[in-house]
This record gives C-alpha cells, sequence and structure tokens, in this order.
C-alpha cells in the first residue's frame, strides 16, 4: 500500500483536494498510522501557527490610519494614472442594486432619523433641522449618516426633478411623457426599498411622502410613453392632488440641511 | 461578498466622496493589520503595510471589480504590500525583532498552567514564530492567505502572480518547513 505524499496530507489538511483525492486519502489514513501520524503532525502545526497571537489594535486605529494616510490620497490616485470623478454623488441613473444597496444602509440612517422625528403619524413633523440631537453623533457614525444622507437627498432631488417635468409638460394633442416613465422605473425601485427600510422605524414623516410617491411613481412607470389630454390631465391631477412635489421639496429641504449641520458640526470638531 | 451597505459606500469611494472612502478605512483597519502582522511578523513594518495598503487600494479603487469581498482585495493588497516591503530588506531582518518577541512569548504563557508547560508553550510559540520568519515572502503570504484568510488558491495566485501549481508549492513548502522546526516539540 502506497503511503500519501506529504504535499498530498497538506493539501487535504488545507481543504484544497477535490472529492476523488479526499475520499482515497481519508481511506488510506484511516488504515495506515504512519499517515495518521503524519497528517495529525500537519494538523497540529497549522493549529499553532493559526494560534500565534496578533498585537491588538484599538477601536480608533481605522481613525490614526485616516490621519496617516488622507493627505497622501490624492497623490495616490494620480501616480496610478486614475482619474475618478471629484463628485461625490450619485450615478444618474441609479442602478437598481445600488438602490438596494441604498436602502440597507437607510436602516442605518433610520437609527439616527428615529432619534430626531418620534412623534405619532398623525401628529406635525418637525423638520429634521430643528430637532438637533443631544448627543451628536462623531466620527464614523456621523460619516455614516452623511453617506446615507447624500443618497436619501440624491433621490427625493430626482423624484422632485422627474414630477416637475411630468406636471410641467404641456397638454395638447398627445403628451409624451417616455423620458419621464423611465426615470419613474428607475425610482420606483429605489423609493421602494427606501421606503421598505425607513418604514421599519420611528421616521412617520419620510416614511409618508417615500408611501405617497410609491403608487404615483407606479402609474407613470406603468403607463403608455405617449398619453392622451384626458389621461394626461388626471395623472396631473393625481399629483397634485397630493401636494407631492411641494412635500418631496420639503423633505429633500430638511435632508439637505440636516446634511449641512452635520458639515458644520464635523468641521467645528476637527 | 460585499454586502449591501459595503456596495453602497463603495460606490461612493468610487465616485471619489473620502467620507466613504474613511468609512471603509475604518471599517477594514484592523483586519488588514493581523494580515500585514502575519507576513511581516513585525509591528512597526505591519504599520507601514497597512497605510501603503489603503492608498494603493485608494488608487485602483475604480478598478475593483467587486467578484470578491472587498475585505478580501485588501488582504490580498496587504500580503503583496507586505512581500514588496520584506524582499527590499536583507533576508535575516526578515523575523520579528526581539523587542516584539520577548513581550509576545511572555503575553502567549497561559496564567493557569503549571511552570513546566508554561514554558514549554513558550518555547513551542517562540519556535512558531521563528519557524514562520525563516519561510521566504512568498511562502508567508501564500500560507497567510489560505490558512488563516481561507482564500481560495486561484485567487491567491492571482494575487501573487503566480499560477495556481506554483502557489500550491509555496504553501506546501511553508507547512512542511514549520513541521520540521516544531517536530521536536510536537506531542501528538
Amino acid at each position: 500500500m502506497a503511503h500519501s505524499t506529504e504535499e498530498q496530507l497538506v493539501a487535504y489538511a488545507l481543504d484544497d483536494v477535490e472529492a476523488g483525492t479526499r475520499a482515497a486519502v481519508e481511506a488510506h489514513v484511516e488504515a495506515c498510522a504512519q499517515c495518521r501520524m503524519s497528517l495529525e503532525e500537519i494538523r497540529a502545526t497549522l493549529d499553532h501557527a493559526a494560534a500565534l497571537e496578533i498585537p491588538e489594535r484599538g477601536d480608533d486605529y481605522g481613525a490614526q490610519v485616516w490621519t496617516s494616510i488622507e493627505s497622501r490620497l490624492s497623490e495616490s490616485r494620480s501616480s496610478e494614472g486614475s482619474h475618478p470623478s471629484t463628485s461625490a454623488r450619485l450615478p444618474v441613473r441609479l442602478m437598481p442594486w445600488l438602490a438596494a444597496a441604498a436602502a440597507v444602509v437607510l436602516v442605518i440612517g433610520a437609527y439616527w432619523l428615529g432619534r430626531h422625528n418620534t412623534g405619532t403619524s398623525g401628529a406635525p413633523q418637525a423638520p429634521l433641522t430643528a430637532q438637533v440631537p443631544s448627543s451628536p453623533p462623531r466620527g464614523t457614525d456621523a460619516i455614516r449618516e452623511r453617506v446615507v444622507l447624500a443618497a436619501l437627498g440624491e433621490h427625493l432631488d430626482r423624484t422632485e426633478r422627474t414630477l416637475v417635468e411630468l406636471v410641467n409638460s404641456q397638454p395638447g394633442g398627445r403628451v409624451d411623457i417616455s423620458a419621464e416613465r423611465a426615470w419613474a422605473r428607475d425610482l420606483l425601485e429605489a423609493n421602494r426599498l427606501y421606503r421598505q427600510a425607513a418604514g421599519g422605524a420611528t421616521t412617520p414623516a419620510l416614511s409618508q411622502v417615500l408611501e405617497d410617491l410609491e403608487p404615483v411613481l407606479l402609474e407613470i412607470a406603468n403607463s403608455p410613453s405617449r398619453l392622451t389630454s384626458d389621461e394626461f390631465e388626471t395623472l396631473r391631477d393625481r399629483i397634485e392632488a397630493r401636494s407631492l412635489v411641494f412635500k418631496v421639496r420639503v423633505t429633500g429641504a430638511d435632508v439637505r440641511a440636516r446634511q449641512r449641520a452635520l458639515m458644520r458640526r464635523g468641521e467645528s470638531q476637527s | 461578498m460585499v454586502d449591501g451597505t459595503e456596495t453602497f459606500i463603495l460606490a461612493q469611494a468610487r465616485a471619489g466622496n473620502r467620507d466613504a472612502f474613511r468609512t471603509l478605512v475604518d471599517r477594514h483597519s484592523r483586519a488588514v493589520f493581523r494580515v500585514a502582522y502575519r507576513v511581516t511578523g513585525n509591528e512597526q513594518d505591519a504599520e507601514d503595510v497597512v497605510q501603503e495598503t489603503f492608498l494603493k487600494a485608494y488608487a485602483e479603487l475604480p478598478r475593483f471589480e467587486a467578484r470578491s469581498g472587498l475585505g478580501t482585495w485588501l488582504h490580498r493588497i496587504a500580503a503583496n504590500c507586505a512581500i514588496d516591503l520584506l524582499r527590499k530588506r536583507p533576508r535575516k531582518t526578515i523575523s520579528h525583532d526581539d523587542q516584539d518577541a520577548a513581550p509576545l512569548v511572555q503575553r502567549l504563557a497561559s496564567p493557569e498552567a503549571g511552570p513546566e508547560r508554561q514554558a514549554q508553550g513558550r518555547e513551542l510559540r517562540a519556535r512558531v514564530q521563528t519557524a514562520m520568519a525563516d519561510l521566504t515572502p512568498l511562502e508567508r503570504a501564500a500560507f497567510t492567505l489560505r490558512h488563516l484568510e481561507q482564500q481560495p488558491i486561484d485567487a491567491i495566485a492571482e494575487a501573487l502572480g503566480q499560477n495556481p501549481a506554483a502557489t500550491r508549492h509555496s504553501i506546501f513548502r511553508a507547512v512542511a518547513k514549520m513541521r520540521r522546526a516544531l517536530k521536536p516539540l510536537m506531542r501528538t
């Protein structure tokens, strides 16, 4: 009976063998005391290597690393010949996968939104900017909030632009809404995810706006690309009756104001 | 794979949002340090590798394809940075320096164990450090990425600029060398 090679045993111990080889090694090791002992030694070696202690780094280690590299970042990108956009804004067409990710981020964001916006759904909601937290977020929390706010603000801006374009279209004969319909399809996906994420938290004002938006975006997305004058008037009335443009604008302004407040707070703390 | 939150932050960082990149640095620095330390065996070198890793990552971020998780990608960059750093030095300095090793060995001794067992534990751990230090940079990096980071062979090979067979052989050599070094102390 040929013994397993050391290389086979190492590969087996590291789970880097195909099923056929695995079975063969297992069968041999079962029957061969010498190879079994070799395998035990190899496993012990791997265990000892894994147990080697690594010096711990504290919770603020990321901040320390950031401080040491921040001033060299621009140099780093230009030296690689890369010319990324300096804008921190999202792409104009928010891809569905990105929207899904943004919705997950919103769960984090909902935490602070919830902290500052805890009224019941029937009560008038104070603007986000008026609800100054007693303990402002710091460091990474503040950065995450700013990232979340940037995404949410972008979504509301794009939604507002779409609705304004639509209601300002001139009726007469057939009205071409193909562009708005395409935008609405993109926005609908993102809006649904944002609403679901926000709905789980105590953010009634924001949830309500997103909830009001959804059927309208759905209707636009499913409309023919060219509407008759009557169809267009009906759609416009529906948007105006719910004061959707106004609500989206106010909510978007609140989000941006909150974003600016966080930026100012960050600058004053640094 | 990259989780949803990280996908979003990544997209922002790619677009040049430094706050988003800072979030990634904050999330991954400690794990990158662990990889860097395992390959370099020295705290100061590991610190340098961490910084170099994030600078390279920032430069390469627009080209990151997210086929693997961001952490996995960062660990491969770290392994390469560590190899580059170690290759610039004479071979004999590639080791846990005495300043690091002494307190580390002391920390590793279990306070509950008896004096003889503590001594054996110290000796074994010191021997592991020495055995790791005797590996070539490539062996250390390949072994670390495979055994300690559980990365697939093909990905390690790609990261280290080898073919998979050469990577397997690097890992095998690493394990075989350590096994020989530890054999006198092992009771299996």
